[in-house]
């Protein structure tokens, strides 16, 4: 099967006559599941505005899946309630809520085309067979698969799949999208590709989604907002910059992106000093040290610098390029840092030689020493 | 292309996924004979001569000849009279029960088979899953004079179940029940029967992806609409498939028949393992080859029907 | 799936109870009635057995049964059929097999096909052409159970083949072979040295199922007036059910036991093969995979 992914971009235009809705808002409140003794979701509450698009990222077992399964009815709650556009579904079996969903993979309908797997959801719900065909037909240009609808799924490639699976879950005009790792079963540069696919589409439908990922990478660039989680806990929701450049939970700032951990002293209410690196601004949150005690201080690649120094206290452990940055791992008494520079610095260090650091933006967390 | 209209755009898309399915076929086989010839491809098959030799030899050679054989008078001369007794009166009877036979048991077996595989793929636990297959590959493997003999100790007129049910005064022998007859055959041959479709279901079941009913589920569609527009359909090519396997594996069986009718019941095989066995029409050396031309005939049509399931399936299967 | 925590079974995503949601009731009943009806056969052979049609507990059939010089001789001559087929069907199968992964894959499925012919034509209609075309030939094949062992090694195709086949497609020949040669063995040895030993449990299958089938096949044997283990217990059948009956019991457990074995051992391959594939329906393959030795 040929791969068509690269050439096909959403013909803008076309693709939204008659799809564009009213986003709703969607509320999961207090939502608590549990496993036997292991707790999946434990008083998650997460609220959407309409429209928005909320990626949930975790780690595998966080309980992201089974939140978004609980929000689309296929997954009992122990306690607690739904609201989608203001009205309590918690009562609601999947096939009764307005929701349109994405699986992982594998999940069109085997024995019928792409068109048909479009039109079933129409189908169920009693339309005629002119206006399911007209539908259909409008959702797949929408995802720029006419060409292709009376493909069975097997004879698509998994990009193209999914592509279908989002015109079938977009058909019945459902009030939330909800995507379960669409993504995680296809190839880098198809998924790069769909990522940005689903992201416009989503603009111009304007509906609420949600969309679950293990990857950050994928989440911040998709996402209005973010819920990062942890063991069936929402550690924080904010939007992409604020998840990243300040996160409120240790958890976060591990999870998402690349943090390096320094031993300096907290300076005030706005400074901290790593030794020999320099200050790095910070802001202060309920569990910061008092200015003048020992701190970790969490720094990202991108805010030190790296500079070839015959005295420097760093080892130059590896350096790699990246095309547009090179990245740069150092070490020191056994830790390692990893500095993200632009490539014309290159020349600066290499491998083996002694360095030292420069602070040169802000720090993203300061804690007590653990 | 471009796009006209709605209609005429299904159509031509329409052609086209038809020539798709099926040219990846066609074109390989095309192109590897091209191959085969141009290249010397064919050095590559000598490795497989002796066994297409020995298989020639030793199968395709007498089924051909009884086919042949089937159109020869005692003279050697050329005719259709072999038929024409083959197809009526006794023999005639004979095939409509060997029909009849293999027709039920296969129906009964296929239905049960189908209930218990659908009872263990969706049983929670591994162990009964696990004993259920081995179990199933083992009686599938039971046939022929053992098993009729177990069912002689368990229905015959002095079996276990016999007597039981004698005792609460119910003696199936005195409401026309025998073991010997067509019915008590139906039965014994359930005991493979149903094991080998139970073995052919559930990979299928298996194969009924969690997120087809989770889709099915999410686009509004309830549990009846499921299974009438995804698991039915996915479900029907290997049901029927494998009916069609148990009517020719019911069809074609001798050794359990013979055993427990010690040759009298009137079905097609007993009937040719007599003329063999030397009850031989004056006049007629080759009627037997007209039966067994007859059976290859039945086992055709089946093996044809089974072919075309296969295809059709194979539109939405790899 | 993520994210599903604490319930491996649903996190496989294929089959489990999400998908059919079949209620306990109805398992039971079903697998409970089914059951019955492969034991009750089993219970009544062993009573049987061990009472006849009188009442009283004894091991006579037994002891009769096995003080019977024909029991002994008939199962000998079965034995000795049954060696004969496994060495010819492996003689024949283990370098066709290989040649075909190695050399010619795209035929594989041709030979599946072939192998499967067999079941096709009845096994009576076999017979009646072995009578009709090898009728004229010397009484060394004709009037001697070689012609037996000559016929089930193409009758036990269907059995043999396929397992040898998934055997054989379990190993990589085409890299054992390459790397042989690299090392500069002729390929006698290193189908002697490399591929035979790797191939063992699927030989090991061939060499049960083949064996099974030539103790239990009836048809061909009787019509050919060959007495052999199973045409002897018809026999004797006809005259000493209890005896017969015993005989019976034994022969199942007989074929019963190494059967278990071969199908444990396969289905726990297959199993793996299958969870890696993934495939959507494998109707024709499973259909394909029917090991049965009924006739």
């Amino acid at each position: 099967m040929m791969e068509m992914e690269s050439s096909k971009t959403v013909p803008a235009g076309v693709s939204v006559q008659g799809a564009k809705v009213q986003g709703v808002s969607v509320r999961l409140s207090k939502v608590t599941r549990t496993y036997g003794d292991v707790r999946a979701l434990s008083e998650l509450d997460l609220a959407a505005s309409p429209g928005e698009f909320v990626v949930m990222l975790g780690p595998s077992g966080c309980g992201k899946t089974t939140a978004l399964r609980a929000l689309a009815g296929l997954e009992q709650i122990d306690s607690g309630a739904v609201y989608i556009g203001g009205k309590d579904v918690s009562r609601l079996p999947a096939s009764k809520r307005s929701i349109g969903m994405v699986f992982q993979s594998y999940s069109l309908f085997p024995n019928m085309t792409s068109a048909a797997n479009v039109e079933f959801g129409l189908k169920v719900r009693g339309f005629s067979s002119a206006e399911r065909r007209k539908q259909a037909h409008e959702m797949l240009e929408m995802v720029g698969l006419i060409e292709q609808a009376d493909r069975f799924p097997h004879q698509m490639s998994g990009g193209q799949q999914q592509r279908v699976a989002l015109a079938r879950a977009l058909a019945i005009k459902p009030e939330v999208l909800l995507l379960d790792e669409p993504l995680s079963a296809l190839d880098a540069k198809v998924r790069a590709n769909l990522r940005e696919q689903i992201k416009q589409l989503q603009r111009e439908v304007g509906i609420t989604t949600f969309f679950v990922t293990h990857d950050q990478e994928e989440a911040l660039s998709l996402a209005d907002r973010v819920a990062v989680m942890n063991n069936g806990n929402l550690e924080q929701f904010g939007t992409p910059t604020e998840v990243y450049s300040s996160p409120e939970t240790d958890f976060v700032a591990s999870f998402v992106g690349t943090v390096n951990v320094f031993y300096g002293t907290v300076l005030d209410d706005k400074v901290a000093i790593v030794p020999n690196v320099g200050n790095f601004t910070y802001v202060r949150r309920t569990g910061t040290p008092a200015p003048g005690d020992r701190a970790e201080i969490l720094v990202r690649p991108e805010a030190i610098t790296v500079k070839g120094d015959l005295e420097g206290e760093y080892l130059v452990s590896d350096v790699t390029f990246l095309g547009s940055n090179v990245r740069i791992r150092v070490q020191k008494e056994g830790s390692t840092f990893t500095i993200i520079q632009g490539s014309s610095d290159i020349d600066i260090v290499a491998p083996g030689s002694r360095a030292s650091l420069d602070a040169k933006g802000s720090a993203i967390l300061v804690r007590s020493k653990l | 292309m471009t796009v006209s209209s709605l209609g005429e755009d299904r159509e031509s898309e329409g052609g086209f996924g038809g020539n798709n399915t099926s040219e990846p076929i066609k074109g390989s086989a095309t192109r590897s004979v091209v191959r085969f010839l141009k290249y010397g491809n064919w050095r590559r098959f000598m490795g497989v001569l002796p066994f297409i030799v020995y298989l020639g030899i030793f199968l395709l050679i007498p089924a051909i000849s009884v086919v042949v054989d089937a159109f020869k008078g005692d003279n050697g001369n050329f005719t259709l009279s072999n038929f024409s007794i083959g197809f009526s009166g006794v023999y005639f009877e004979s095939f409509k029960n060997s029909i009849q036979l293999s027709l039920f048991s296969a129906v009964i077996s296929t239905v049960v088979g189908l209930l218990v595989a659908l009872a263990i793929v969706a049983s929670p636990g591994r162990t009964l899953r696990a004993v259920v297959t081995a179990g199933s590959g083992v009686f599938a493997n039971t046939g022929g004079v053992p098993l009729a003999f177990s069912f002689v100790a368990t229905l015959g007129n002095f079996g276990l179940v016999t007597e039981l049910l004698t005792k609460i005064g119910y003696n199936p022998y005195n409401h026309g029940f025998s073991l010997y007859s067509v019915l008590g055959l139906t039965i014994v041959y359930e005991y493979f029967l149903i094991p080998l479709m139970v073995l052919i279901m559930i990979p299928p079941i298996d194969a009924l992806r969690k997120e087809w009913v989770d889709a099915a589920a999410s686009l509004g569609a309830t549990r009846i609409q499921f299974w009438r527009y995804i698991g039915g359909p996915l479900l029907a090519p290997p049901l029927l498939a494998g009916f069609l396997v148990l009517f020719t594996d019911s069809f074609a069986a001798y050794a359990t028949a013979a055993a427990l009718t010690s040759g009298t019941i009137p079905i097609v095989p007993i009937q040719i393992g007599s003329l063999i066995s030397g009850n031989v029409l004056v006049g007629h050396a080759h009627l037997g080859n007209a039966l067994g031309a007859g059976m290859i005939g039945v086992v055709i049509i089946a093996a044809i029907m089974y072919g075309f399931v296969q295809r059709r399936a194979s539109r939405w299967l790899r | 799936m993520a994210s599903v925590i604490g319930v491996p079974a649903k996190s496989s995503g294929v089959g489990g109870s999400n998908v059919l949601r079949v209620g306990k009731v109805f398992r039971a009943v079903v697998l409970g009635a089914v059951g019955l009806f492969f034991i009750v056969p089993v219970i009544s052979s062993a009573r049987f057995s061990f009472t006849g049609s009188s009442a009283g507990f004894s091991f006579s059939a037994y002891s009769k049964l096995l003080s019977d010089p024909q029991f002994w001789s008939t199962l000998f001559l079965s034995v000795k059929i049954g060696v004969g087929t496994v060495t010819l069907s492996l003689a024949i199968l283990i370098p066709t097999t290989v040649w075909v992964h190695w050399k010619a894959p795209k035929i594989r499925r041709v030979m599946e096909a072939l192998s499967l012919l067999p079941l096709v034509i009845p096994s009576v209609v076999i017979t009646l052409g072995v009578i009709t075309s090898f009728g004229s030939l010397p009484n060394i094949i004709m009037g001697t159970p070689v012609i037996l062992a000559l016929e089930y090694v193409v009758l036990a195709l269907p059995y043999t083949y396929r397992t040898l086949d998934s055997g054989v497609q379990a190993l990589d020949i085409k890299t054992l072979v390459e790397a042989g040669q690299s090392l500069g063995a002729p390929f006698r040895k290193i189908l002697w040295w490399v591929l035979l030993p790797n191939l063992k449990s699927g030989v090991l299958g061939v060499v049960v199922l083949a064996f099974a089938f030539c103790l239990g096949e009836f048809a061909v044997a009787s019509l050919l007036s060959f007495t052999t283990f199973a045409v002897y217990l018809v026999q004797i059948g006809q005259t000493q059910a209890s005896e017969a009956i015993a005989f019976s019991l034994i022969a199942l457990l007989f074929t019963w036991i190494p059967l278990s074995i071969v199908t444990v051992v396969f289905s726990r391959r297959a199993g793996k093969k299958s969870r890696r594939g993934g495939g959507v329906l494998m109707s024709s393959q499973s259909v394909t995979e029917l090991v049965e030795l009924s006739e």
